[in-house]
């Protein structure tokens, strides 16, 4: 066990010696869920309201696949991202596989139906007198749409942070699309299953604790967000 | 609270987070070489130490994709890597048979060694490899397979045949871990069982055990132990794509007098690791 | 000036029918009253004329216009107060000045938001910066109407205004509600069971029973429990013990409701002067009020909780000495009872 304690010791080293293998693998993180929120955000909200606010033919079957996307499994997502990004896949051409972008069109599949899905139950759950209030304050279609959306921002932002708690520490996307290329598509969790194969388990714990000083700072942010 | 408030908030947060993301976002270079290689060159730092060099020498960079012998094969199949390093000789001669690679050029060895309880219970220690192999199937101790189609488990399974065994598939002393070759040598002292493993790695693992490791080395030495190390360039005819002028110098520089001498003198905790054989 | 036209509507929910109007409309500048039990469609029909939602199969015009919910004409002018007030998650101001910005009218917003909260006797300083959810039922319902005023609306739909809060805020909402009317001629339509209010205020009345109108003006309307005893006759116990008996009683008394005209009725002050085909009902004369379109005086009569109206000329009324809180005698005709059933 004493590779726990010097992994909580390793981890601050690595922060605080500026260790440049360590940032490259924050960067990445960084930059490949932001992509992947940025991405899943715009599709998903408009999405997810088009699902929990509009009537129309097949909306329950488009709750179902959704609901069922949420278990959609991190290897098969990469191993699905793999084949199109293949040059011999269809979308080979664009010579995205091995990059973060790559990477990001995986984790967006991934954060995608959590985003569609909490945002849709979230203004189904909403009281049908807001429509009518903003409805009678004189909204047209689109303020409605907003009033709707900022009415029940506080349930997005959860939604939000569940769906980057889930792109952030994923590995089998970020693996298999980004194929854990050191100094380029080397995220944290990639980082931390390459360091555990290598048998460097502090080092491992020690990218663990990264992980969560990030996911902390994450939340923190968000809280001041829903700051009152 | 206000919503502009709110508005402003979110805004400060995405700069901020593109700020941090910024310094990442600098567009892919196309002069990069991408080669897919098998987990033991990356895990020993082979590479990280020869790719400052080859850039130097070439002014091309070098990335590379560690993953086992299969999938790298499979990447090499499907275009996505230009050059290949790897370490299954009948699996290669096969893929640069079916047309997929050019070029197969041997680079360097290092052997594969069996390892077991010191308490030795099966009784190999100093056999030949294929009487060693005899030895398990009477089942009184573990084997631990990789069992992940990686080299390393191309090679256990052409010591069974060598051996003139069938394949111990359902045997409940065989165990398949479907890791990757650390986890495995875990997985076989936690069993007290015997495990094939690469020279490379298992120095580190004595090395993690304060070289004092419930596993030591039984079977060493043998000729059909060895484990050849190969490159091979994805053939440009099928994989219009690949940057195979670069493949060819990586090729052409790993088998030259300066690679080979600077592989000649890696070591891994203080111990000499690959043995050069370009041309031989 | 007709202002809403409604023609052949049929209103449906999950495929029940719940609003059923072939051709009724409402005249510009004044104040109309819905009254008519729970379910009767009175909230739907508010909400259409809202264009909160769009009828089943009809028209309504506005106007003289088709229009649909998005219709920028009618979201500018129209406006409806719901019967649960619901407030933005934003402070008191901003809800009430969200109207304001949708309209893109910004020039004196601060002065239309105080001014609307005033009008609802909020004081602006120490209710403007609350958040929403710090507010009473009464104060909350009252913000609502307070960011309905402020957009000094062309027609204010209120639903139940004063339902279920206290009696001071319910006074406050009623005088604001008459303001608007008085101050930028808001054609008013309110639902509301507070009767003797409507029938202060409003110009027009118009009945509701399941769904259909059954009658516009001042009717009195008697709901069931209705039992039989005879073929086509039938009887309910009012809530003091008498019997209010009604002739051509339908087989199907379940959802009836008797319907009596002011000119079938008549008022006496002893039981002797009942004429002998009427039945006469022991009431007591609870208002009497003058109706200013017509001249005549309504009086209002209690027999136990049920309400009759009546019209009485400034003669008789003088002549035979009616006064509120006299005991009298409502004579009526059981077989000239109508029937309206669902």
């Amino acid at each position: 066990m004493d590779f726990f304690l010097k992994g909580i010791v390793q981890a601050f080293e690595l922060l605080f010696s500026g260790d440049a293998e360590t940032y490259s693998a924050i960067a990445a993180t960084v930059t490949v869920s932001g992509y992947a929120m940025v991405a899943s955000l715009t599709m998903g909200i408009p999405l997810g309201f088009a699902l929990g606010h509009l009537k129309f033919p097949g909306r329950r079957q488009a709750r179902l696949v959704v609901d069922t996307m949420l278990s959609l499994p991190t290897v098969f997502i990469g191993l699905l991202v793999y084949a199109m990004l293949s040059r011999q896949g269809p979308l080979g051409h664009m010579g995205l596989l091995f990059t973060l972008p790559g990477i990001a069109i995986g984790q967006t599949i991934l954060a995608l139906p959590i985003v569609i899905a909490l945002t849709a139950s979230a203004v189904e759950g909403m009281d049908a007198n807001l429509r009518t209030t903003l409805l009678s304050l004189g909204a047209g279609r689109l303020q409605l749409v907003t009033g709707i959306i900022l009415e029940v921002r506080h349930s997005i932002l959860a939604a939000a942070l569940t769906a980057y708690g889930r792109v952030m520490t994923e590995v089998g996307i970020s693996m298999m699309v980004g194929g854990n290329i050191k100094w380029h598509t080397r995220t944290i969790t990639t980082a931390i299953a390459l360091e555990t194969s290598r048998g460097k388990f502090a080092t491992g714990i020690a990218l663990g604790m990264v992980l969560l000083l990030i996911a902390f700072a994450v939340s923190i942010s968000v809280s001041f967000l829903r700051k009152k | 609270m206000k919503i502009q408030l709110f508005v402003i908030k979110v805004f400060f947060i995405l700069a901020c987070t593109l700020t941090i993301a910024a310094p990442s976002l600098r567009a892919e270079d196309i002069s990069t070489l991408l080669m897919a290689t098998t987990t033991s060159t990356d895990n020993t730092g082979l590479l990280d130490y020869l790719a400052p060099y080859f850039t130097k020498a070439t002014g091309i960079d070098i990335r590379w994709t560690a993953a086992g012998t299969g999938k790298a094969l499979a990447l090499g199949k499907s275009c996505d890597v230009d050059v290949l390093l790897v370490h299954a000789p009948d699996a290669e001669k096969q893929f640069v048979a079916h047309g997929y690679g050019i070029n197969r050029q041997q680079i360097m060895y290092n052997d594969f060694i069996i390892i077991g309880p010191a308490s030795d219970p099966a009784g190999i220690m100093g056999l030949s490899a294929n009487m060693a192999m005899s030895a398990f199937k009477n089942g009184k101790a573990g084997f631990i397979s990789r069992g992940d189609d990686s080299g390393t488990h191309k090679k256990e399974l052409f010591l069974w045949q060598a051996a003139g065994l069938p394949r111990p598939e359902k045997e409940s002393w065989y165990i398949q871990t479907g890791q990757g070759m650390l986890p495995s040598i875990n997985i076989a002292a936690e069993r007290s069982g015997y495990i094939l493993t690469d020279r490379g790695t298992y120095l580190k693992y004595a090395h993690g055990k304060n070289e004092n490791p419930p596993l030591v080395i039984l079977v060493q030495g043998d000729e059909s132990l060895r484990n050849q190390y190969s490159i091979i360039e994805i053939d440009p005819g099928k994989c219009p794509n690949v940057k195979s002028d670069s493949a060819k110098s990586f090729s052409q520089w790993m088998a030259g007098a300066e690679a080979q001498q600077l592989i000649n003198e890696f070591t891994l905790m203080g111990r000499k690791l690959f043995i050069p054989n370009a041309g031989q | 000036m007709t202002l809403y036209r409604l023609l052949h509507i049929r209103h449906h929910y999950h495929g029940k029918p719940v609003l059923c109007i072939d051709d009724w409309s409402v005249d510009k500048n004044r104040i109309t009253g819905l009254c008519g039990p729970n379910g009767s469609g009175k909230t739907t029909l508010l909400k259409l004329l809202g264009f909160i939602e769009d009828p089943t199969h009809g028209t309504v015009l506005f106007k003289g216009r088709k229009q649909n919910i998005y219709s920028g004409r009618v979201r500018s002018s129209v406006t409806f107060l719901p019967q649960e007030s619901f407030l933005l998650r934003r402070s008191v101001y901003n809800n009430v000045a969200y109207g304001l910005r949708v309209r893109k009218n910004k020039g004196n917003e601060a002065a239309r938001v105080n001014q609307a909260l005033s009008l609802v006797g909020l004081e602006p300083e120490e209710f403007a910066p609350r958040p929403w959810y710090a507010l009473s039922g009464g104060e909350a319902r009252r913000v609502a109407l307070a960011a309905r005023l402020a957009l000094r609306p062309g027609v204010l739909l209120l639903d139940e205004p004063t339902a279920s809060v206290d009696a001071a805020s319910a006074h406050l909402i009623k005088e604001a509600a008459v303001y608007a009317h008085r101050r930028w001629n808001t054609t008013l339509i309110i639902s509301s069971h507070d009767l003797l209010w409507l029938r202060d205020i409003c110009q027009d009345m118009l009945h509701l029973f399941s769904g259909k109108i059954f009658g516009s003006g001042r009717k009195t309307i008697i709901f069931g429990p209705w039992q039989k005893t005879e073929p086509g006759l039938a009887y309910r116990i009012l809530s003091d013990g008498q019997l209010f008996k009604a002739g051509r009683a339908p087989e199907d008394l379940r959802n009836a409701a008797a319907v009596l005209d002011p000119e079938d009725l008549s008022l006496h002050i002893s039981a002797q002067d009942v004429p002998a085909e009427k039945t006469a009902l022991e009431c007591r004369l609870i208002q009497l009020a003058l109706e200013q379109q017509s001249g005549r005086i309504q009086a209002s009569v209690f027999a136990g909780q049920t309400e009759f109206c009546i019209y009485l000329d400034a003669k008789t009324l003088s002549g035979r000495g009616f006064e509120p809180g006299k005991r009298v005698w409502l004579a009526y005709r059981p077989d000239r009872v109508k029937w309206h059933d669902a």
